[in-house]
């Protein structure tokens, strides 16, 4: 496959969207999902903003919200291999003239670099709350905003750096449905979602426990908290990915029941 | 190209105890239109995904083109695969780029001129298009091709008959003048009777006949009353 057409199918993934269960589904109104959405924002922001002004917030814990981001991810993995079988296109898909593992691949980097999106727009929408904070009460200086955002930095590279293995797992979860290994999913489902966990509990030596609740006053965030094992485990992870969509390549060319 | 366009030794699949080929022998001539005929469950869409490479035999021998199936095959094959859908977020224009990205041989030309003939607005999204406007686009990306072997699977299944009867029409003038082979699979066969010069009836998964429609019609009349004659049993269902 020429490196064009790799990219047109990176683009068509990026771009895939949609799903006819969904808009088989009674229609709710683009106005009420907006509405939806403006009444959550506005719980949340408020929440945050009641206990700004009280002086509780400890900004840098801000990023608790993205905690759930892991298992998001392994499930837009999961997801975007689900959607071709939702929605009965998995016949033209797995029958365009590339090697499955290249058909594969190119997915998975769709689903990353929507992930590289999602986490630059939640960096710059907080990182842009806690600077108006900052503005408008005094307990928040700006030397608080560069810990914030320091923090913030420290978290989500963790996120996009594991996440190529847990899109991966989350894609080969959805594969393994529609293959001859199916049998085996419920005790997958088991190891991947309490693997999940393991994220949060690698050990202090490679993960600081406190990166997120520090950041104020005297304790500022520092520049990547973590100890030189965790470029060694993410580097394996990246590795594991490799051999994750190889295997994906080889279960969708051998093992495929339909 | 090569003087058989698919040819089938004792190609078997099965899932579970159910054997959806079995033992399946058939050679299928080039540059023909040939009907792939039988009730539901007679392994028509199987065979199908055999020959494309969406599933592996477990036990015999297939060639399409001369060669086994896969990807590389594929090139050279425009398929519609059975119940397919199309992505629902695209426009028809948006489909056609697909096409043109993705499918060896594809003009982007001769689909607009087929979306034109079919009556289809090229700015319109799938998800706002009728089922029988939906195969429509899906019968364009296989139409628009170049490609020695066309393979169409159950075209007409779900579509409403005046949308049937303008895909059947326009597959009679596209492909009455093209050198391509085609196959057509279907349980339906009132309106394509006059479509297939070439007749595989299958059920339970072999071959019951195979050879040109002509004769076919010679020996028992009609292809509705083949139908009724072979498939006694489905068709009093």
């Amino acid at each position: 496959m020429d490196s064009a057409v790799f990219r047109n199918l990176v683009r068509h993934e990026f771009r895939n969207k949609g799903s006819w269960r969904k808009q088989s589904r009674i229609r709710v109104s683009r106005g009420w999902w907006l509405a939806y959405f403006l009444i959550i924002l506005t719980a949340v922001v408020g929440t945050m903003t009641y206990f700004a002004i009280n002086n509780e917030l400890q900004i840098n814990s801000i990023w608790y919200v993205t905690m759930g981001f892991p298992y998001m991810v392994f499930f837009w993995g999961f997801g975007t291999v689900k959607r071709e079988w939702e929605n009965d296109t998995y016949g033209w898909w797995l029958t365009m003239p590339f090697p499955r593992a290249e058909l594969i691949t190119a997915k998975w980097l769709g689903v990353w670099l929507k992930l590289l999106l999602g986490i630059v727009f939640a960096f710059v929408l907080l990182s842009a709350y806690v600077f108006v904070l900052s503005l408008a009460l005094p307990a928040y200086s700006l030397t608080d905003v560069g810990s914030f955002m320091i923090a913030g930095i420290d978290w989500l590279t963790l996120v996009a750096g594991f996440s190529p293995l847990i899109i991966s797992l989350g894609m080969m979860m959805s594969i393994i449905q529609n293959t001859s290994l199916r049998p085996i999913s419920p005790v997958l489902w088991v190891v991947f979602m309490s693997g999940l966990s393991l994220l949060f509990q690698l050990p202090d030596s490679v993960i600081s426990e406190s990166m997120l609740q520090e950041g104020m006053g005297e304790y500022q965030a520092e520049w990547f908290p973590y100890s030189w094992e965790l470029p060694i485990v993410m580097g394996v992870s990246w590795i594991l990915t490799y051999a994750a969509l190889r295997f994906q390549g080889y279960l969708l060319e051998k093992k495929l029941e339909i | 190209m090569t003087s058989t366009i698919v040819e089938c030794h004792q190609l078997t699949k099965n899932y579970g105890k159910k054997k959806a080929l079995n033992e399946l022998e058939v050679a299928i001539p080039a540059g023909r239109i040939t009907g792939i005929l039988g009730p539901n469950g007679c392994g028509k869409s199987t065979f199908f995904r055999t020959l494309t490479g969406l599933v592996r035999p477990d036990a015999g021998r297939i060639e399409v083109l001369g060669k086994p199936p896969g990807w590389q095959n594929n090139r050279d094959i425009a398929y519609l695969p059975d119940r397919a859908r199309w992505y629902p977020s695209h426009t028809a224009r948006m489909a056609l780029e697909w096409g043109n990205s993705f499918l060896p041989g594809f003009s982007m030309e001769r689909a607009i001129q087929l979306c034109d003939y079919m009556d289809i607005d090229l700015d319109m999204r799938v998800r706002g298009m009728s089922r029988g406007q939906e195969a429509r686009i899906m019968l364009i990306l296989c139409l628009a091709r170049d490609v020695q072997l066309i393979v169409l699977d159950e075209p007409f299944t779900g579509i409403d008959v005046i949308s049937r009867e303008a895909i059947v029409a326009s597959l009679i003038d596209y492909l009455e003048d093209s050198e391509q082979s085609v196959l057509i699979s279907t349980h339906d066969i009132q309106e394509v009777e006059g479509l297939f010069d070439y007749t595989v009836m299958m059920k339970e998964g072999r071959a019951i006949w195979s050879g040109s429609t002509e004769d076919l019609r010679a020996e028992y009349g009609s292809l509705r009353d083949v139908f009724r004659k072979m498939y006694m049993k489905e068709w009093n269902k």
